[in-house]
């Protein structure tokens, strides 16, 4: 897939990048790693783009070239037009980095107040969204906590409430949920799906395949440095030789007469029945909701708010705006976060390009419909009954699955 | 959350009301008029006693033997209102207060010295000898609380207040004077600390990068042990410094040690810490990658590193102000304290409190054919050496240059020198000045003598050109001051000082014991030209120029280098710089042996090149060394101020930065974290 590029929508590009190429040399100026080798892609205004991989495939690279920490050895890219140096581009970004890597001497109200200062926010301003966003990522209770107290999902929490401070057009959130909890990780999901709605352009890197397949209306997959598949999600996830019907529980003569009319009508039987059962991610939300219904103690982060009023306000679509995204002809974009169904994706899915062969390797025996683009907290999903455990393996989750070097 | 942390934030919801603001305002008010007000009372009565003890004094006249004059020099009193003042320590010194005419010579401070057995026990003497003290004391602790509660930090003042009382109280109550000032200097000073750093923060709160990033180097420099622990150890330290002067020593010595031990430690402790904080917050900051998040906001590099400087610049003016204060606070303390003598307290006030210039003698010159004549003739009188430049052993060179070194050194010192029963004529120059203004200048002097006791003392003898004589006996190797009229002083600005090698018994002169003989800098005539406060004030600004370019210089090398290193090469160039004095010294003993190999002979230009290029480079930072001028009451000229905010504030701190843009500017911030390859 080297060399690839992505389809170009409407509209100016937030990010475009062509031939890119980190190359890291040591003091005698040898090689030492080619992180980035030669990828081209395009991040179009108001969507969310993925980008999934093993540790150690380039994504980090990528984004720090994107916020000009990293200099590109060759190719070409640009930020919203510009080169990433540029400061005046910086104050339309919001960034997370893989870590939270926040003042220990600082509070929350601090820490958020500093970053603040640094996009010219006056004071009542910079105090309204520290409020909002503390309250936003559940951190109100330990506004006053030196941020050296915190455990890692809480920095976690007031690093992305800081990435927000500006209000930013083009959101890069470096592995977003590492740190957090399950009920930390599910807002942080509805939060990206709601920015995503108000407008907001988000970049999002993680080599945890739920975030990237719950969120992403477009992702890259990159290893060694290249990308190797590329697409909408439901271009690279549709199965297109499988159906499923979801019915309530059946009885086994009610299955016996389906397999039956199945194979006098489509010469196909019934390859395996199963009742569904709950995901432990709901279980746990559901213990958790009632704990808290409750009122059980806790030390911790608290359950977040509603997403702070001036990112809801700042990117608000209006009818003129969604108008004018038709006439530019970016639909493409915003169809990709309705509901699809089954037999719509299959659709999609024969247009998908030959990228798509990595994924089916990877997501071998779908039994699950495609997932949808509604918000996760939405109705339960189907049971997801792709072995994440063993696809991650394979992307090289070093924390779970042994060497990350081992896929080299 | 705590009792203790609801107390705190309940008194700082009230603080933050408009009601709370006035009430606390009031009650610090009223406070403060509870403690001064009884002093400024007692100040007043005792400036009236005073006052009339100078008009009986007025009617002493030891020539006519007025019943005033005879009850001074006999019993030591003075009677105010039929009751008698003064005792044994005013009768010691009673004689020697009349002038020629019998009156008393300096009644005002013959009055205070009488009237302080009357002097309340339970106020500092320094406040009660002066009422305009406790009204400016009132209107700073007025202005200070009202300021301390409209920013927020009453309950830091009420705290620091009851906490200083509570520890100082048990000195105080057992009569431990120095202790108890010791402490309640301490907590003053940490308060004024907290106080100063909260203006700053205040006034660095502009919503731009720049400031923002200096009022986290503040908040980063308040919260971490490192700097914490420099700035709490000097403001604790500094108030214990006078419990270290040996309280029987002279006024003027305890007066210049204090000095000299205050200001060393103030700029020590600022310059460690300035260093310190500076490399450590950038270098640090790099390490942990929270200039991550910073450089991916619309701040550019130069910002980044300028906010980093300010902020280290305003914590810096804020430790160097609440030190600097603190010395010169003391010091006006210590001043109202009684002399040894009233020579002793005439030196504080001419030669310590001062701010004067100096001026030395002028020598005769050895001209250039004088010397190579002097040469010539050393080399035509020494057989061996004549032998060994024709033989090659030496080179002629090398021979006569330093047979010259010789006789200059040997023409000089025949000048510095006067032989037993003889004198010679030093002139002056420059001090039309001193004798327009009529005040006396200062003649200092430091004479070797023979093997140079200091348990011995010699007689010497100063004849000027109206005959006039003065005689003092000096102990070898320490500098002593003689106060010469300035009608002595010529209309061209010019002071004739014969010095004579001659003792004077009250009898008759007999003739010294041995030659005399001083350094080139062993005698100088200083005059006043302004005042100790003013001084201070410019040696303050000179030092707070060379910690800013300490923090130019810390910020910039940890810019571009890891935090030991940036540390290592800071605190290099900051001892380079300071001893370039005695580095320059070195360097000039500093050469091969004559017959050393070319090996050796390269490495010893080498050094000499580098050590040399840096000691020149770093000298004006050397130079603008103020702490020996203050002890010595020298005045720090404003030339030197506006040198080093212009050289070494500004032009260095520039450069430095310059050097090390180079590097950072082209410095990838971030780190390759993948598994290489790829």
């Amino acid at each position: 897939m080297r060399g690839q590029t992505m389809g170009s929508g409407g509209g100016q590009l937030v990010v475009e990048a062509a031939g890119l190429t980190k190359v890291f040399s040591d003091f005698w100026m040898r090689t030492t790693a080619k992180a980035v080798d030669s990828i081209d892609f395009e991040i179009r205004p108001r969507e969310i783009f993925g980008l999934l991989g093993p540790n150690g495939s380039g994504k980090s690279t990528t984004i720090k070239m994107i916020l000009g920490l990293l200099r590109k050895s060759s190719g070409k890219l640009s930020v919203f037009g510009r080169d990433p140096g540029d400061v005046a581009v910086k104050a339309r970004i919001g960034y997370l980095p893989e870590e939270s890597y926040m003042y220990k001497f600082l509070d929350p109200v601090e820490t958020l107040d500093y970053y603040g200062k640094l996009f010219g926010l006056p004071r009542a301003e910079r105090r309204r969204r520290a409020e909002e966003l503390l309250d936003m990522v559940g951190l109100t209770g330990a506004a006053h906590r030196p941020v050296g107290e915190f455990s890692k999902g809480m920095a976690r929490r007031l690093g992305l409430a800081q990435a927000l401070i500006n209000d930013p057009e083009f959101l890069i959130l470096d592995e977003p949920t590492s740190g957090l909890d399950p009920i930390g990780t599910r807002q942080v999901k509805d939060l990206l799906l709601e920015l995503g709605r108000r407008g907001k352009t988000i970049l999002l890197s993680s080599h945890l395949l739920a975030d990237v397949e719950d969120v992403c209306d477009r992702m890259v997959i990159l290893y060694g440095g290249r990308i190797r598949a590329a697409g909408t999600t439901d271009e690279l996830l549709s199965d297109t030789a499988h159906s499923v019907i979801r019915t309530p529980r059946l009885k086994p003569e009610t299955i016996a007469h389906i397999d039956a009319l199945l194979q006098r009508e489509e010469g196909v039987a019934i390859e395996s029945v199963a009742a569904p059962h709950q995901r432990l991610e709901e279980l746990f939300m559901e213990i958790v909701e009632r704990a808290r219904q409750e009122q059980a103690a806790t030390s911790g982060a608290l359950h977040g708010g509603r997403t702070a009023s001036f990112l809801a306000a700042g990117g608000e679509e209006r009818p003129s705006d969604l108008i004018a995204q038709l006439e530019r002809g970016e639909d493409s974009v915003r169809a990709a976060r309705e509901v699809t169904s089954v037999a719509q994706a299959a659709s999609a899915a024969a247009a998908a390009s030959a990228g798509t062969e990595v994924l089916k390797e990877l997501l071998a025996k779908p039994e699950a419909p495609a997932p949808t683009r509604a918000p996760v907290t939405e109705a339960p999903k189907a049971p997801d009954a792709v072995d994440r455990g063993v696809i991650e393996d394979l992307l090289g989750d070093s924390e779970r699955s042994g060497p990350a070097g081992g896929g080299r | 959350m705590t009792v203790a942390e609801r107390v705190k934030a309940g008194f700082a919801a009230w603080q933050s009301r408009s009601s709370g603001k006035v009430t606390l305002a009031a009650l610090l008010v009223v406070a403060s008029s509870a403690v001064l007000g009884p002093m400024w009372w007692s100040s007043v009565s005792y400036q009236a006693l005073q006052q009339r003890i100078v008009a009986q004094l007025a009617k002493a006249n030891s020539v006519e033997r007025t019943p005033e004059a005879v009850q001074l020099i006999e019993k030591g009193t003075v009677t105010v209102d039929g009751r008698d003042f003064g005792g044994v320590r005013v009768r010691e010194v009673a004689s020697q207060l009349f002038d020629a005419q019998g009156r008393v010579a300096q009644p005002e401070v013959l009055a205070s010295l009488v009237a302080q057995t009357e002097a309340p026990s339970w106020a500092p003497l320094a406040i009660v000898e002066r009422p305009e003290l406790p009204l400016v004391a009132w209107l700073a602790c007025v202005t200070l609380s009202c300021a301390s509660v409209w920013i927020g930090l009453a309950g830091t003042l009420v705290i620091a207040v009851a906490g200083t009382v509570l520890v100082a109280a048990p000195f105080w109550m057992l009569g431990m004077l120095a202790p108890t000032v010791a402490l309640a200097g301490a907590g003053t000073l940490l308060f004024l600390f907290a106080f100063l750093t909260r203006v700053v923060m205040l006034a660095l709160g502009w919503p731009t990068p720049v400031a923002g990033i200096a009022q986290n180097v503040m908040r980063e420099a308040l919260r971490q042990k490192v700097p914490v622990g420099f700035i709490v150890a000097l403001l604790v330290l500094l108030p214990l410094l006078p419990m270290w002067i040996d309280s029987k020593d002279p006024l003027r010595y305890q007066i210049q040690t204090f000095i000299d031990r205050g200001t060393t430690l103030v700029y020590a402790f600022a310059a460690c810490m300035t260093l310190l904080l500076a490399c450590s917050s950038v270098a640090f900051e790099m390490r942990d990658r929270q200039i991550w998040h910073v450089l991916t906001k619309p701040v550019s590099r130069a910002r980044y590193v300028a906010g980093k400087w300010i902020g280290i610049c305003a914590l810096n003016a804020t430790v160097l102000a609440v030190g600097f204060l603190a010395v010169f606070v003391y010091v006006q303390f210590m001043r109202t304290r009684p002399a040894a003598d009233l020579l002793d307290a005439a030196a504080v006030r001419e030669q310590v409190l001062v701010a004067r210039v100096g001026s030395f003698p002028q020598y005769d010159m050895l001209d250039r054919e004088r010397l190579i004549a002097a040469v010539d003739a050393a080399i035509d009188a020494d057989a061996t050496l004549r032998s060994d430049i024709e033989s090659g052993k030496r080179r002629e060179l090398d021979v006569r240059a330093e047979l010259a070194t010789q006789r200059l050194a040997e023409f000089g010192s025949a000048q510095r020198s006067v032989e037993p029963g003889k004198g010679r004529t030093y002139t002056f120059e420059g001090l039309s000045d001193a004798r327009r203004a009529g005040v006396p200048v200062t003649l200092k002097f430091e004479f070797h003598i023979g093997r140079d006791d200091t348990h011995e003392t010699h007689p010497v003898i100063f004849r000027f050109a109206d005959g006039s004589w003065i005689d003092r006996k000096y102990v070898p190797t320490q500098p002593s001051f003689v106060t010469v009229p300035s009608e002595m002083i010529s209309e061209s600005g010019t002071l004739a000082v014969e010095i004579m090698n001659v003792g004077f018994d009250g009898q008759g002169f007999m003739p010294g014991a041995l030659p005399l003989n001083f350094d080139d800098d062993g005698i100088e005539v200083m005059h006043r030209v302004g005042s100790f406060e003013a001084n201070f004030l410019r040696a303050a600004l000179v030092d707070w120029s060379k910690l800013i370019f300490l923090a130019a210089l810390g910020v910039a090398t940890a810019s571009v280098l890891s935090f030991p290193v940036a540390t290592l090469l800071s605190f290099t160039i900051f001892l380079t710089a300071s001893m370039s004095a005695y580095l320059a010294i070195a360097l000039d003993r500093f050469s091969a042996p004559g017959d050393a190999d070319l090996g050796v002979r390269a490495f010893y230009a080498f050094v000499q090149v580098v050590a040399g290029g840096a000691q020149g480079a770093l000298s004006a930072f050397g130079d603008a060394a103020t702490t020996q001028d203050l002890v010595e009451g020298r005045a720090i000229p404003w030339s030197m101020v506006v040198k080093a905010a212009g050289l070494i504030a500004l032009l260095w701190s520039l450069v430095a930065f310059g050097i090390a843009w180079i590097g950072f500017s082209r410095k990838e911030i971030a780190i390759y974290s993948g598994t290489g390859g790829g």
